[in-house]
């Protein structure tokens, strides 16, 4: 039986898998932070900001450590 | 009690992060898959919703709108007691939900409403940042009527109230945005030195 190649060489994922932790630890830390943030301007940054990280960060992961494998 | 949830909840995907960063090398394991499905996935997409809720809330309240100084007076206007100034009767008698008062009368309801006041907001802060504020802040267009209606429209003392009743085509006029209620109901917010606002 023939199995699936990865497509992606396996430094590349792991380098891959370790920026989608890094960004989403990031994310998760800048939106916990504008929970307790009182400036319009700051809390307007920081939830598109945190939570596009955090996307970005799943996202990531999902392909690098799913599609990918 | 809701933020002290949000912060746990932070604080726990981040102790899981730094679990998977040490084991990062062996996650093809049923338990390293559990475990990064967990903590990049499925915990976070929880707990972002949980923050967009909490901020969705915040963003809405009283204390949020008169945050910048030039709103200020417009929050202190809602105290004012005087029976004329409809802020100050609808704030003061809880009328409208007294944390979100300045939401519930200056957006309309609905999906779009809800983007036309992000929107908007987007703009104030864009103003009070980068462009000198007026002295005096005029409302962007007219205040919509259909504001007063979501909540005045079956209410008896609107259909029966004996100022609705002559001329008799007024109750549709003003139910279609024709006549707007600010015609006769004038006094918004009762600003120091300045009577028409």
């Amino acid at each position: 039986m023939r199995t699936r190649r990865s497509s992606l060489p396996a430094t590349t994922r792991m380098q891959l898998i370790q920026c989608a932790i890094l960004a989403e630890a990031v994310g998760v830390v800048i939106l916990a932070l504008s929970l307790f943030v009182s400036a319009p301007l700051l809390l307007i940054l920081s939830i598109p900001i945190g939570a596009g990280l955090t996307l970005v960060g799943a996202l990531v992961w999902v392909w690098a450590f799913i599609w990918a494998s | 009690m809701i933020l002290l949830a949000l912060t746990i909840g932070a604080v726990v995907i981040l102790v899981l992060l730094a679990v998977l960063w040490r084991v990062r090398d062996s996650l093809s394991t049923p338990f390293g898959r559990a475990l990064s499905l967990g903590t990049m996935a499925l915990l976070p997409a929880v707990w972002v919703a949980g923050v967009l809720l909490e901020s969705d809330a915040r963003i809405k309240k009283v204390s949020f709108c008169t945050g910048c100084h030039e709103m200020a007076q417009y929050g202190e206007s809602l105290l004012v007691d005087d029976d004329e100034s409809l802020p100050a009767v609808h704030y003061r008698n809880g009328l409208v939900p007294r944390e979100k008062a300045c939401y519930t009368c200056h957006s309309k309801h609905g999906l779009t409403g809800y983007a036309e006041a992000k929107l908007a907001g987007l703009h104030d802060i864009y103003v009070h940042y980068l462009h000198e504020v007026p002295e005096r802040i005029h409302l962007r267009s007219e205040y919509p009527t259909e504001i007063c209606l979501h909540c005045h429209a079956e209410a008896q003392s609107f259909l029966e109230g004996r100022g609705h009743q002559y001329p008799k085509s007024l109750l549709d006029d003003l139910k279609s945005g024709e006549v707007s209620c600010l015609e006769c109901h004038d006094v918004a917010h009762y600003l120091e030195g300045n009577d028409e606002d």
